[in-house]
């Protein structure tokens, strides 16, 4: 504003407080240090407007040239020589009050009469367990061999205060599960390979900002769009590979129909738990699959949680980021997130056993391949060698305090896999980093592409393991 | 700088193509499917304009529609669900010489690849995109798209699709740099075919939304426009679609309409009358193409390159 007055007039500083964005410019730019930035949260518009001592100020015009905002900090009119700032009490009223403090309300667990058991689809078991976890929000974007369970989500949720979005596509969808997850909400998808990939940056941002989120991928083959078979070449992805940055997040393979259901009640859990999204990681085939299925005896009423971006008055300081920019608090927040990794793989680590007592040839395998090779190990022991099957449940973290115990002594391992050898990789790294050099001798077998391993298949390669090391000792 | 060479042509005899030279595989698609027809009058095109099969790519993202280029027997993109355009605007930054189709399906244009659809309208690369708008995703068996009608119940909105539909011939007629708008139905070939034409000679983005039917999932939605020839109103002008009279006589609601008057085509596009208005609704041959600016230098010397890369290279000496 250029003044038409002859007389040299300095400008006074005025502030329009809703117009100011609290960017600290002026502040830099005062060398009378009368500006700070403020402390009270401007309630138009939410930003924290600075504060000016004018009894400091000598009106040399700094601030105003610095001030980026056209209606922010202004040349004060010349005919208001005497105008004083006026205290934001009198302009706005009182000052707002501060919210209280957030509370966590905790879920509680509803007793469910007994329920006969029912005939389902994997799928359908999972949007099942879904519902019984009291998860009341799903985003979901359709894909074979996938699609059932979001279908029924859509059936089953609008009749019980949930909703059902199909989002336009599956990176609409994980930003919905931030978006969901943020404000302290149960929330899930139901996704196939190519959906999952696209879904990486998001799980990403919301292990950053540490956001619960059940995402269920039901491996199809790959690379590319692949086919609908099942395929475990998604593993890698899961257990290594969430998007960006250091990332993990716990991955549960489940085996049968039922633990479609029950599983999906675990990851709920754990997601809360530890903030973090938690992984379902199931085949094409498994989610076809049709099982016998009993139901638990409850269903989640969720609490909800302090930290959310709820949306009421409460959570009102919350903020869900995963950005931060110095340096040191990211490291910091990196290594508060290997905490969790730690305390996750202290805890969570879950298998399945099936005659691995005294077995001297371990079958490893989960999903599908699990079942296949849970046959072979009956056939196997029928014909008198000591077989046995260990099955990861959760894949990361691997189970490897079982692992060890049960490889303990044995002579051979088979580790049979639809997929490219990404569960004998984990295995690998687990023994590995566990310190356990003298491994048994360690075989595979494996199809891509959809095709699954067979049962007489895995009784044959290990029949043939069995052939070809000595008796007596273990390697 | 190493740009590639523009003349891409081998010394080749004169050759005459037949329909077989376009045929690719047995089309897969459910019998009384719309997309068969429109892979005909592709195919017939290609023929009549003696499209060399080499110098020809169908390009689709993935859906039904979208086994498109498997059935031609040129070169062929099946790519990512909802990325058709950036693959057909890659292949034509460099590659001018090249004729490029474009299918694509209403899920995988408007979902899940409308922020490609936006941006691929404002390049006006030179190509034909077929939007194959059945109303329905086909290929996951039948769940809504951005199409479906408002209360079509499908898989994924049991208890009917509960927002309006999403217009995309009004969609394209609203962003930038479009170019040639159009729209035909599958079941009358000799409009098809000429719009398909049209679209071919358009030296930019023809966008060309093909109501398609899908007996499978979506039967009735064009059920009484295909009964009754009246609730197709034909848009017409001298620098229209010119379709054989003998394919478009049936149609008795029709609409004198300039090609240039975008105002008027997006009052067509609205179809407030409750009518599919078949024919071109825009056209401007003088919007700026994108590969005109990304086919610069591609026909440079070596001589030439190596000079201006010396040039840039200078910049850095000390
Ligand atoms: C990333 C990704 N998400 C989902 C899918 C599954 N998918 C395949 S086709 C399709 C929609 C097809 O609908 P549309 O584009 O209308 O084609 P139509 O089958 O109707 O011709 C979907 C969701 C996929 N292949 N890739
Ligand atoms: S499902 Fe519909 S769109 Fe797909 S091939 Fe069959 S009829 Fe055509
Ligand atoms: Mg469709």
């Amino acid at each position: 504003m250029v003044s038409t007055n002859k007389k040299k007039v300095k400008p006074r500083p005025l502030l329009f407080p809703h117009f100011c964005k609290a960017c600290g410019r002026c502040i830099t730019a005062c060398p009378k240090d009368c500006i700070e930035m403020g402390t009270e949260i401007d309630p138009v518009t939410g930003c924290t407007p600075v504060v000016i001592d004018r009894s400091l100020c000598n009106d040399c015009g700094l601030c105003l040239t610095a001030c980026p905002e056209p209606y922010g900090l202004v040349p004060a009119p010349q005919d208001t020589e005497d105008f004083e700032l006026q205290d934001p009490e009198d302009l706005f009223g009182a000052r707002r009050t501060t919210a209280p403090e957030p509370i966590s309300i905790p879920d509680e667990r509803l007793p469910l009469p007994p329920l006969e058991s029912m005939i389902l689809k994997g799928n359908h078991a999972t949007a099942i367990g879904a519902v019984l976890a009291g998860c009341r929000h799903f985003f979901g974007y359709p894909i074979t061999p996938s699609t059932e369970g979001a279908e029924l989500i859509a059936k089953l949720l609008p009749e019980l205060d949930g909703m059902f979005v199909q989002a336009v596509s599956e990176v609409a969808a994980v930003n919905m599960m931030y978006g969901c997850g943020g404000a302290g909400l149960r929330c899930m998808t139901l996704t196939s390979s190519p959906g999952f990939s696209l879904m990486l940056e998001g799980i990403s941002y919301m292990i950053g900002a540490e956001l619960p989120g059940v995402f269920f991928n039901v491996m199809r083959g790959g690379p590319g769009l692949g086919n609908i078979g099942p395929e475990q070449a998604d593993i890698k992805l899961v257990c290594r590979g969430l998007g960006h940055g250091n990332t993990h997040a716990i991955v549960l393979a489940p085996a049968t129909p039922q633990e479609m259901l029950d599983l999906t009640i675990v990851a709920f859990d754990l997601a809360f738990e530890y903030r973090n999204p938690v992984i379902l990681a199931s085949d094409g085939y498994l989610g076809q699959m049709t099982g016998r299925v009993r139901l638990p005896e409850f269903i989640v009423k969720p609490g909800l949680p302090d930290w959310g971006v709820y949306g009421d008055e409460m959570h009102r300081r919350n903020l869900n980021t995963s950005i931060i920019l110095i340096e040191p608090d990211l490291e910091k927040h990196n290594l508060h997130l290997n905490r969790k990794y730690q305390q996750m793989s202290d805890a969570e680590q879950r298998s399945d056993s099936f005659r691995c007592e005294n077995a001297e040839w371990i079958v490893i395998a989960c999903n599908t391949p699990a079942r296949m090779a849970k046959g072979a190990v009956q056939e196997l022991r029928g014909r008198g060698i000591n077989a046995g099957l260990f099955r990861p449940i959760t894949l990361w973290p691997f189970p490897i305090d079982a692992a060890r115990s049960v490889l303990r002594g044995v002579k051979g391992v088979l580790v049979v896999e639809a997929g490219p050898g990404q569960l004998e990789d984990e295995l690998r790294l687990a023994l590995s980093h566990a310190g356990v050099h003298d491994l048994p001798r360690i075989e595979r077998l494996r199809h891509h592409g959809g095709v699954l391993p067979q049962q007489q298949e895995i009784v044959e390669a290990v029949s043939e393991l069995a052939a070809s090391v000595p008796t007596g000792g273990a390697a | 700088m190493f740009g590639l060479k523009k003349d891409w042509s081998l010394d080749v005899l004169p050759r005459y193509f037949t329909l077989e030279d376009y045929e690719g595989g047995v089309a897969r698609w459910c019998p009384g499917c719309g997309d068969h027809g429109v892979l005909a009058a592709v195919q017939r095109i290609c023929r009549d304009e003696q499209l060399p099969p080499e110098k020809t790519i169908a390009v689709s993202g993935i859906g039904c529609s979208s086994r498109f280029p498997h059935y031609m027997h040129t070169y062929g993109f099946h790519g990512l669900h909802g990325r058709p355009l950036p693959v057909a605007c890659g292949i034509k930054s460099r590659r001018p010489d090249l004729f490029v189709w474009v299918a694509t399906g209403d899920g995988d244009c408007c979902s899940i690849g409308a922020g490609h659809w936006i941006h691929a309208v404002r390049y006006n690369m030179n190509m034909v995109v077929m939007l194959f708008d059945n109303n329905v995703y086909g290929l996951t068996k039948n769940q809504t798209s951005p199409t479906s009608k408002q209360g079509q119940v499908t898989n994924t909105s049991p208890r009917g699709a509960w927002l309006p539909p999403l217009n995309p011939t009004l969609t394209t007629l609203g962003m930038a740099n479009v170019s040639f708008v159009a729209q035909t139905v599958d079941w009358n070939p000799v409009h098809v075919h000429a719009t398909l034409l049209a679209a071919f000679h358009h030296p930019g983005f023809s966008f060309v939304r093909i109501f398609q039917r899908c007996p499978q999932y979506t039967s009735g939605v064009f059920e009484a426009a295909q009964r009754d020839p009246s609730l197709i109103q034909l848009v017409e002008h001298e620098r229209g679609i010119q379709a054989d009279p003998a394919g478009t006589k049936m149609y008795t609601t029709r609409i004198e309409h300039d090609p240039g008057d975008i105002e008027q085509a997006r009052h067509i596009a609205h179809g407030e009358n409750g009518c599919l208005s078949i024919g071109l609704l825009f056209q401007d041959p003088e919007r700026p193409r994108y590969e005109d600016m990304t086919t610069q230098g591609l026909d440079m010397t070596t001589e030439e390159k190596v000079r201006a890369l010396e040039a840039e290279f200078d910049r850095f000496a000390i």
